[in-house]
């Protein structure tokens, strides 16, 4: 039985869809922003500028969202940044001092397991004992950041070799920011992972019923852990972004990534009970996030304030999501 | 005034497009002991959660005691009089058997109980139910049983001074002694001029216990008579309205003496010491009445739940699975009782939900062929003939039968060798039950072997090859096709001997 799709079908379908609502609002954010700062906001070192300030934010929402789809959490991704940050630094200190100028994978490596490692033990952690991942991540969390003023001291320090330092400022062809390149190449990475893999269907079916995934054969326990080693990845390359943007480990770098990470894949319609959203959808989340905050800087509104707009979006993002349920 | 205690006229109900009553009639004469029957799906709960306040009818009336009524809600009907105990008990475990009596209604100054009048009034009406019988009042009442909490239920029922008291498949997890004292309960009641509208499916009961009967079948009321004018046979052809042998296809029996899966002593703390085998190309039947341990059995065989000891052989190997993942890899599927909370993902569509476990067919290396995944979907949602526009409606919006087709297509598509069913056909109308019958003969003939959970004794009979019935944990007896009768298999459901 075929389906007559006419127009007024076509937008129907459009509107349902769940990508659309946040792309929607994207678009109307990105209207009104380029209103109300039409010589600022709307141009082109400015739009630069949002996309690479939202690739960082961008690379942890990816991981979020896998841990998010199986109805988990990680609180704890803004140290894994810090303590990726600062150790990448430290590290980095010696072999610019000694003149390597270059990418340092042996060293990019080594502190990518760690975030892996991380993320490792909090996925045990929570899957293996069965404990609330949103107290778990508080924990290491905690411990990880307190690890991380010991070892540097609680101020920023060490560098980045001049790869990386190009890395954090330059663009491809002048255009397009190296961040933001390899936000999206992860962002591919993922979605094939997500949608093209058994891996994929399994995180779906865990966020959609754990206990039919579980009886269907599905070894739910690895991929939730799974699911966290991921987060604990993307947050460490994050970390790393970080520090070649700002050019040193900077142990209090990293505030407010958690939640920004966790706004945006929400806005973006990922709930947080599980089963429903993807990277696609988080993006439109980043973004919207993004443009929020540099409309604000803009038009020059206090600090604070926006910290509460974000806040009452958030609320409103996921009242929405309720009510359309 | 009217000698009528409760009179349901026209009442009929609609659930989307589904009509569930149409014009029924109940008429309940004061103080009697009213069977309702009728098989599954005809009806019965719905009209009682009409009664109870729990639906709204669409159309019909209500009159209690000659006066009309309306029962927009559960507070209104228990105003009128009305109460309804239901198989799975309402009471609350945690608190004791006078604190669940007074649950809704209980003695207090200024918000403060007072236990003593508490005591004095609830401890009436368990006296007058439980006769001396029940010793604790104030043991909290998880620690009592079936029959025990039942008791309650009831004296509850009459501490809201109910006069029309609805009692649900009472008797389903109650022993033979239990029984007989409910009984005594039931009569008393009468004799004090309670009305009592008496559910069952157990024919004999009725006969034993109750003045009259009310006939429902597909949602339409078939008559209403006095038990003294009838007999079983009138009551069953009734009930079923056809020749029984169109219920069910034909078994073409395929079963061989080669022993697919077998088990020995399985134990936990739900049964003790199982065993048994399966034949290939056989349906074995598991029966029982609830709680008798049998969805649990195939459960720790599936790996669901962990098995404290016993040994499983799969295609004459032995085999250690603690987890499904294990059982699934070695061609087990089992589709399990409550088809939403374990079968299904129904925020997703009818394609991710059949080929969700079967990735050795749809997916190389991880990754996964859409192409395949879709053609295989499609194979089985045209096979089981599922009633949907295409293959991509979210699973949320089918309904009951063809839920249940999605999740045996999902078995399907892993070409299992062995299927667990755990009942199979429960909230099914009777043209997809019929289906799933077909489907299962089907199955056999092509070498895959059934366990099949049923509380349906007519479609136990005449559906497997073979019946295990278990009681409190363990089998009791084991009868054949060509051996096995409803009779027999009640006796082994409560635990009898037979001889």
């Amino acid at each position: 039985m075929k389906k007559v799709s006419n127009n007024a079908g076509l937008v129907k379908r459009v509107i349902n869809n769940p990508i659309s609502g946040p792309y929607i609002a994207l678009i109307l954010l990105f209207i009104i922003a380029s209103i109300a700062s039409p010589k600022i906001f709307l141009t082109f070192a400015n739009i630069t500028n949002i996309f690479r300030q939202a690739s960082i934010v961008g690379v942890v929402s990816i991981g979020m969202t896998v841990v998010l789809l199986v109805a988990g959490i990680d609180l704890s991704v803004t140290s894994v940044m810090a303590i990726s940050a600062c150790l990448f630094a430290h590290i980095s200190q010696s072999y610019v001092a000694d003149g390597h100028e270059g990418i340092l994978l042996g060293q990019v490596v080594l502190v990518i397991c760690i975030g892996v490692l991380i993320g490792l033990a909090n996925g045990l952690i929570i899957v293996l004992r069965n404990v609330e991942p949103f107290i778990i991540t508080l924990g290491t969390g905690q411990v990880l950041r307190g690890i991380n003023y010991i070892y540097t001291k609680g101020s920023p320090g060490g560098t980045v070799t001049k790869f990386w330092k190009n890395f954090g400022s330059k663009s491809l062809g002048g255009v397009v920011p190296y961040a933001v390149i390899l936000y999206i190449l992860l962002m591919v990475v993922f979605i094939v992972l997500l949608h093209k893999t058994v891996f994929g269907r399994h995180i779906y079916a865990i966020g959609s019923n754990p206990e039919a995934a579980r009886l269907s054969g599905i070894k739910v326990k690895a991929n939730k852990i799974m699911a966290y080693v991921l987060c604990g990845f993307t947050a460490s390359v994050a970390g790393i972004m970080l520090a070649a943007r700002v050019r040193v480990g900077e142990p209090n770098g990293s505030t407010g990534y958690d939640m920004d990470a966790i706004a945006a894949v929400v806005i973006g319609g990922t709930a947080m009970a599980g089963g429903k959203g993807s990277i696609i959808c988080t993006l439109a989340g980043v973004l919207i996030m993004a443009i929020m905050n540099n409309i604000l800087n803009i038009i020059g509104a206090d600090p604070y304030l926006q910290i509460v707009i974000k806040g009452l979006i958030i609320l409103v993002a996921v009242l929405i999501q309720k009510k359309n349920k | 005034m009217s000698e009528y205690a409760l009179e349901m006229l026209g009442v009929s109900k609609s659930f989307s497009k589904v009509k569930a009553l149409n014009n029924v009639n109940l008429r309940v004469k004061k103080g009697e002991i009213h069977a309702l029957i009728g098989e599954n799906g005809a009806g019965k709960s719905t009209l009682m959660k009409i009664l109870s306040g729990v639906y709204k009818m669409d159309s019909g009336s209500i009159k209690v005691y000659g006066e009309n009524v309306e029962l927009r809600n559960p507070q209104e009907s228990i105003d009128k009089g009305i109460s309804i105990i239901y198989q799975e008990l309402s009471l609350v475990p945690d608190l004791n058997a006078i604190e669940n009596v007074m649950l809704g209604h209980e003695i207090h100054k200024c918000k403060i109980i007072n236990k003593k009048e508490e005591n004095k009034f609830a401890g009436k009406y368990l006296d007058y139910v439980s006769q001396g019988s029940l010793l604790d009042y104030h043991a909290p009442v998880r620690t009592m049983s079936v029959a025990y909490q039942q008791m309650i239920d009831i004296a509850k029922s009459l501490s809201y001074n109910s006069q029309i008291i609805i009692m649900d498949e009472p008797t389903d997890s109650l022993t033979r002694k239990e029984i007989d004292i409910l009984f005594q309960i039931v009569r008393k009641l009468k004799e004090d001029g309670i009305t009592v509208i008496y559910i069952s499916h157990r024919l004999e009961e009725l006969f034993e216990l109750c003045d009259r009967v009310t006939i429902l079948r597909d949602g339409e009321y078939i008559a209403d008579k006095d038990i003294s004018e009838i007999d079983k046979d009138w009551l069953i052809s009734n009930m079923i309205g056809r020749d029984l042998k169109d219920t069910f296809p034909k078994r073409d029996r395929a079963f061989t003496k080669e022993a697919v899966l077998e088990v020995e002593s399985l134990t936990t703390d739900r049964f003790k010491d199982v065993s048994f085998q399966l034949k290939k190309g056989e349906i074995l039947g598991l029966t029982g009445l609830v709680g008798a341990g049998r969805s649990e059995v195939l459960r720790a065989i599936f790996g669901a739940d962990k098995l404290e000891s016993g040994k499983i052989k799969l295609f004459g190997e032995e085999v250690e699975i603690n987890h499904p993942n294990k059982a699934v890899a070695r061609g087990i599927g089992f589709a399990l009782e409550d088809r939403k909370a374990q079968g299904l993902f129904l925020n997703q569509d009818i394609c991710r939900n059949i080929t969700i476990s079967a990735h050795k067919k749809v997916a190389k290396k991880g990754f996964i062929n859409a192409g395949k995944e879709k053609t295989l979907a499609q194979y089985y949602f045209n096979e089981m003939r599922i009633a949907s526009p295409d293959i991509y409606k979210i699973c949320k919006y089918l309904s009951g039968g063809n839920q249940q087709k999605v999740v045996l297509a999902k078995w399907l598509a892993t070409d299992c060798k062995i299927l667990f069913l755990d009942e199979p056909t429960r909230g099914i109308d009777v043209g997809a039950k019929y289906e799933i019958y077909v489907l299962m003969n089907k199955l056999v003939q092509s070498g895959v072997s059934i366990i099949m959970i049923s509380s349906e004794m007519p479609e136990a009979i005449a559906m497997a090859d073979r019946i295990l019935v278990m009681h409190e944990g363990r089998i009791t007896g084991e009868l054949s096709y060509d051996e096995v009768n409803e009779e027999k298999i009640m006796k082994l459901a409560s635990g009898e001997i037979l001889k």
